[in-house]
């Protein structure tokens, strides 16, 4: 429960806002890829980040080039929304109405420790790029097309409260008619992990809410 | 439910308070200059640097670092002046920053929890003995604006009474080797807008907005935070969009009913791209005829701190109903023709569209209100 | 100079992440931008760094960099031309 909030202000908040559902679910982690919690691709848990991302890219035949200038960051959320979008009509998603809440703990902390050490040689541009945290939501928006709402919030552990605050108001308000939720994790030694939902308008059996949110990001 | 601004502050290389900055401004000082210290860079450069003398008088003998220093020292002016009550649940603190703590990454706490945005969050949260969980914003040089944006609405929908926005970001070799390397630092102060302009000017700094729903407590004028929007280019992910097709969804998402900005606070960061996307963003969106200008003629581009800084001091020309000049252009040379401000001039504000875009192709855009 | 054009490709491959495309792939006399390879202005500020870095050459102006990196010949013209 949020922690500044009083019961009655809460009520309020809620009487007064249409409901939003989660319609797909997309994890990475350990080596692995789960749809809707069911796993569908894995490799061995022993390999590192950068071989096992470039498989499920292979995986799933995305043939786009510009993956491969991506820092891990990118190449993580970019792949997790490759696949949460995945046999979706892209009609029926408009991306013009379209909304991406992306939030993580590190930051780009992964590519500013790479930037840092050319910084006292010869700086790289195409590093550089890459040391802000919404690159990620960028990329994400170049494929696909994506021209609404984005926001990127840095979080120690996934807020469950405030992301399905935030997403409501986003969703209630602006013109976003559905919203991309991830967290996606890339820490300087490599270690990573993301999750990602599309939420719409459309009924389905989980609502939006800190709770569902809560199952899934934590 | 009206969000009002209750309280503000400002630090950059011109003043330690909004008032300071404003009177600077518009006695046409500069904050930029030729800095020579190969902390930053070998080669001499352009940049608004913030006096640290007085930072430490303001936050004196502390473990802080120097983007810590900022943050806090800007929350503090405008909580002294404030009388919401901060270290009440039903205030959130919002921290807007690209970069925090990143000139860490070149000493020997490189690894230490520091980096992290989210303890810088804590930090600031634990200074003013706040309850709640402070957010990190970090979506490149809008994050200020979005800051803002977000507060209204956290406010707006019932969610807490009162938000403290801190924008702020320090001036760090990392920041300087990364512009370097895109090429993008002008080489005499930066001049937005100008047919010859040639790059930006780095700042550091530092602002303050408390948001509030009490309308009670605004002393003066109440300038009321109406709503703001975000949108993506889908475009590049550093090069602005040619067309200005993203920022123009912000800005209609903004303003509608036909209202009509009596002013813009543009980006303006005297990029080549960056000042001709704006200007056919704020021409296609009906405003060629709108008094703009860009402040980075100032104190430079001051980052995740930018769009709270500007905001303000656009805040400032509301109610002293004054017109402010683009310090740094000559000769205007924009893709579209549109009104940039090039001298002081009094003329009564109404109301004010602040703009503001950045990496990642993001864009955000807010209307300010002026109530009597 | 065909000793330093293959040279180029392969550090241009490595330099900007060109995954899945072999030297032979690139034709020297093919445009790097656009249609071409589709490189873009991040790429351009990088094949800037790498002609430092490889070559001792410095660029200050990538305004300039339009024409010499139109294709690995004159890429490697350019080079010949400025290396001492």
């Amino acid at each position: 429960m949020y922690q500044g909030l009083e019961d009655a202000m809460q009520l309020h908040f809620l009487l007064n806002m249409t409901k939003f559902f989660i319609h797909k679910t997309v994890a990475i982690h350990n080596n692995s890829v789960f749809v809707d919690d069911e796993k569908v691709f894995d490799t061995d848990a022993e390999e590192p980040i950068g071989s096992f991302l470039k498989q499920v890219y292979k995986n799933y035949n995305v043939g786009y080039s510009k993956y491969f200038k991506m820092d891990r960051l990118s190449k993580l959320g970019f792949l997790s929304a490759e696949i949460l979008l995945n046999n979706t009509n892209q009609n029926n998603i408009e991306t013009e109405h379209t909304s991406i809440i992306l939030v993580n703990s590190a930051a780009s902390l992964d590519t500013d420790h790479k930037f840092q050490d050319t910084v006292n040689d010869i700086a790289s541009p195409a590093v550089f790029v890459y040391t802000l945290a919404n690159i990620v939501i960028g990329e994400i928006c170049i494929k696909h097309d994506i021209k609404g709402e984005t926001a990127f919030f840095v979080q120690e552990i996934f807020n469950s409260a405030f992301v399905s605050n935030y997403a409501n108001i986003v969703l209630s308000n602006s013109a976003a008619k559905n919203c991309i939720i991830g967290w996606i994790e890339v820490a300087p030694n490599g270690t990573y992990n993301s999750a990602m939902v599309m939420i719409k308008k459309e009924e389905s059996e989980l609502e939006l809410n800190e709770i569902n949110l809560n199952k899934i990001f934590n | 439910m009206p969000v009002y601004i209750e309280s503000h502050n400002v630090i950059t290389s011109l003043g330690f308070s909004t008032k300071e900055n404003f009177q600077n401004i518009t006695n046409g000082k500069t904050g930029i200059l030729q800095v020579s210290d190969a902390n930053f860079w070998d080669n001499p450069f352009q940049a608004s640097l913030v006096n640290k003398e007085r930072l430490n008088q303001i936050i004196p003998d502390s473990p802080f670092t120097h983007f810590e220093k900022l943050m806090l020292a800007s929350a503090k002016l405008a909580i002294e002046s404030s009388s919401i009550n901060v270290t009440s649940n039903d205030t959130l603190f919002i921290l807007s920053t690209t970069k925090g703590n990143v000139e860490l990454l070149a000493t020997e706490d490189k690894d230490s929890e520091k980096t992290y945005l989210w303890n810088s969050a804590k930090v600031l949260a634990n200074y003013f003995n706040n309850p709640n969980k402070c957010q990190v914003v970090s979506s490149a040089c809008i994050s200020g604006l979005m800051a803002i944006v977000i507060g209204q609405r956290f406010i707006d929908a019932g969610l807490y009474n009162n938000v403290v926005v801190v924008g702020a970001d320090a001036l760090s070799k990392f920041i300087v080797a990364g512009f370097q390397s895109f090429h993008s630092l002008s080489t005499e102060p930066c001049k937005p807008f100008d047919k010859d302009r040639d790059g930006l000017s780095l700042g550091e700094g530092a602002g303050t907005i408390i948001l509030t729903n009490n309308e009670d407590i605004i002393k003066g004028h109440k300038i009321e935070v109406k709503q703001g929007a975000i949108s993506n280019d889908a475009n590049h992910i550093s090069g602005p969009s040619r067309t200005g097709e993203g920022l123009l969804i912000a800005i209609n998402n903004t303003i509608f009913n036909n209202v009509k900005p009596d002013f813009i606070s543009a980006h303006g960061t005297a990029t080549p791209y960056n000042d001709d996307m704006e200007s056919k963003a704020i021409s296609r969106a009906n405003l060629a005829k709108v008094p703009t200008n860009s402040m980075k003629g100032y104190f430079g581009h001051t980052l995740g701190a930018a769009g709270v800084i500007e905001s303000l001091i656009g805040i400032e020309c509301m109610k002293n109903n004054i017109l402010l000049k683009t310090l740094g252009l000559k000769e205007q040379g924009v893709a579209e023709d549109i009104s940039i401000i090039k001298e002081n001039e009094k003329r009564e504000i109404k109301n004010m569209l602040k703009l503001v875009s950045g990496f990642g192709g993001c864009n955000a855009a807010a209307l300010f209100i002026k109530h009597d | 100079m065909e000793e330093l054009k293959e040279k180029l490709k392969a550090q241009l491959i490595e330099q900007l992440n060109l995954e899945d495309v072999e030297p032979s792939d690139i034709e020297s006399s093919e445009p790097l931008f656009g249609d071409g390879l589709g490189l873009d202005s991040i790429d351009a500020l990088e094949i800037i760094v790498l002609l430092e870095k490889e070559y001792s050459i410095k660029i200050e102006d990538p305004k300039k960099g339009k024409e010499i990196f139109a294709s690995i010949d004159t890429l490697a013209e350019f080079i010949t031309k400025n290396q001492n």
